[in-house]
């Protein structure tokens, strides 16, 4: 199957001092802004029609190793240290608290995956839209690849400088080429498979993963310095 | 009317859970009426793990998932994992287990840093996929599904898509959980737990048991393997847009789920002989789930019950375990009935059996309902490839 580009969008460390955050991001963790923000840099102004006109057969799929390790952490620090089991930091941790508030920013009614695939974490996120696509399920799939793990590496006193490890999040949204021809994406590129799909380099420092490393990360800013 | 055959069959299960090591020792726990909860929690006993390796037994996530995958391997008759067999793996903690304690006593600064990433290693929900590989020597295409409650059950609907498109000849979906503090004190902290066996659908319902433990499946191509014990004829998956932790307050997106499951399978709601409800006890999942159930239903409401009160909540491992189950009920002709519901809530319109009923030719729906809203419905139809009206 073709899947054709219709957004990409990312959303890098160095950006989270200056970014301003809607009001309603205010409980958001790390990940959670740098996802939806990608996303929102992806999807562009004003929203497309598809999302709210076909939210239901739109797919999210989030890649992630760290998951949402920082608050996992962060949770498990505090109850060491007074007992206290937080339960907004809970929610948060889990693996797919991402997916989550991001389909609730955009109100997504589609399938809604977290993957969390070691060095082929993109490959398994691209092929699993490949299938929805190819099973009819859905016609659009945002990807998000998205990695957070600064407040661990602080802890450990690992050296923020070490672009190692950085932070930060891409997202593609991927399309059929029938659904670029209903929506009106009539340029949209084909997906360079291969770059999208390049495996994460091991970890510098194990178990980082480098995500300004990453082929659909590096695509994905590609693409953005031409749009 | 000839309902459409299945693509997708399932010929070999395997399990553990708080109810004992295997399949078999799962079935004979429900249906004896047994409850494997204790002060709340489903654990696994220890004894459970006695005959492995005591490398594996000290690593209690994989020791679940080589005890489930042997099992279940066995039953299907594969000597081995192919490099074109698939693996998907389906878990909310993963190798937790391997590194939270040392994290607590470097916190407390017991622990030196350098010893501490030394375990830490073992954070990525990967490594479990990756210790899983390793053991059985398997080399083709992988994938782990982290979608909480719901994983499982998405990694069902995956295999199906890799089998169908010909991504794989075979493939295996695991589900693992392995109780911990994060998740237990997590949810208490959301005040979700009971701490006696939970209520699933009752009016006096309180809360959920937290467990531990793995299911298996192995899934082949119908026309390519032996007899199927059952066939994986659809899937849903929908999300609901809506909570973090709660989910739509009338299932719209279970609903969705289900419906979706349906149409996949070429079936009609009046095929559906029996809902396996996610039905965790909780005041919030029970009555939405219902209310979507009954929506999707109207008139022709199948017999609906959960079995978490004998073997709790196992969050990821949930869906694999309970269609472990699920599929035993079949080959017996069986629809079980909600341990625990004494007073069915009247907010929800379903229909309960009051006790295990035999009924021939079922059709099941498996529903999980998972925390972010992501929603996800499986249907097992029959072994035999078509059933006549």
């Amino acid at each position: 199957m073709n899947l054709k580009i219709i957004g990409v969008g990312s959303f890098t460390q160095n950006e989270l001092s200056e970014f301003t955050a809607p009001p309603q991001w205010r409980k958001a963790t790390r990940n959670m802004i740098m996802a939806t923000a990608s996303v929102q840099r992806a999807l562009g102004e004003p929203q497309p029609q598809w999302l709210s006109e076909a939210s239901e057969r739109v797919g999210l799929i989030v890649g992630t190793n760290s998951g949402e390790l920082d608050t996992t952490t962060e949770f498990l620090a505090t109850f060491v240290k007074s007992g206290m089991a937080r339960p907004v930091l809970f929610q948060n941790s889990l693996h797919n608290a991402t997916a989550g508030f991001t389909s609730i920013q955009f109100k997504m009614r589609g399938p809604s995956f977290t993957l969390s695939s070691g060095n082929n974490t993109a490959t398994e996120c691209v092929t699993l839209a490949e299938s929805l696509m190819a099973d009819g399920i859905v016609d659009i799939c945002i990807v998000i690849c998205v990695e957070g793990h600064q407040r661990v590496a602080e802890m450990l006193e690992l050296g923020l400088d070490d672009e190692s490890l950085r932070d930060g999040a891409c997202a593609l949204i991927l399309a059929t080429t029938e659904a670029c021809g209903r929506w009106g994406y009539p340029d949209a590129l084909e997906l360079d498979r291969v770059q999208a799909c390049q495996a994460y380099p091991p970890p510098k420092i194990a178990p980082f993963y480098q995500i300004e490393k990453l082929g659909m990360f590096r695509l994905v800013q590609k693409l953005e310095a031409v749009k | 009317m000839t309902k459409p055959r299945p693509q997708v069959g399932i010929t070999g299960l395997g399990a553990i859970t708080c109810l004992g090591r295997g399949a078999a020792a799962l079935w004979n726990g429900v249906e004896s009426g047994r409850s494997g909860i204790e002060n709340g929690l489903g654990r696994v006993a220890d004894q459970a793990l006695a005959d492995l390796p005591i490398d594996l037994q000290k690593n209690r996530a994989l020791a679940f998932a080589v005890a489930t995958i042997d099992e279940s391997m066995q039953q299907a008759g594969w000597s081995k994992l192919n490099p074109d067999d698939g693996l998907i793996v389906a878990t909310t903690t993963g190798l937790y287990q391997k590194w939270n304690q040392s994290f607590a006593q470097f916190v407390r600064g017991q622990q030196r840093a350098v010893d501490f990433l030394s375990d830490f290693r073992s954070q990525p929900l990967g490594e479990l996929t990756a210790a899983i590989s390793e053991h059985y020597a398997h080399t083709g295409p992988v994938s782990l599904v982290s979608s909480a409650c719901s994983a499982s059950t998405q990694a069902l609907a995956m295999a199906s898509m890799w089998l169908r498109q010909k991504r794989v000849k075979r493939c295996l979906v695991v589900g693992v959980e392995v109780l911990c503090d994060l998740t237990v004190d997590g949810f208490k902290s959301l005040q979700l737990l009971s701490e006696n066996p939970a209520r699933p659908f009752d009016r006096e319902r309180s809360g959920i048991n937290l467990s531990e433990g793995a299911g298996a499946l192995c899934l082949e191509a119908y026309s390519e393997g032996p007899r199927p014990l059952a066939g994986l004829a659809g899937y849903g998956l929908s999300s609901d847009g809506f909570h973090m932790t709660g989910p739509h307050p009338e299932g719209d997106g279970s609903f969705r789920a289900m419906q979706m499951a349906l149409k996949t399978a070429g079936l009609e709601a009046r095929d559906i002989g029996w809902v396996h409800a996610h039905g965790t006890g909780s005041v919030q999942n029970d009555l939405a789930e219902g209310l979507a159930v009954a929506r999707l239903f109207k008139d022709r409401l199948p017999w609906i019950s959960s079995t978490k009160w004998h073997h709790g909540h196992a969050l990821g491992a949930a869906g694999a375990i309970e269609s472990v189950l699920v599929i035993q009920a079949m080959q017996r002709n069986m629809v079980l009935c909600t341990q625990g519901l004494e007073n069915p809530d009247e907010r929800i319109p379903v229909k309960h059996p009051t006790s295990n009923l035999e009924i021939h030719d079922l059709f099941v729906l498996k529903n999980t309902l998972g925390f972010g809203g992501a929603n996800a419905t499986v249907i097992f139809s029959p072994p035999i490839a078509e059933v006549s009206q």
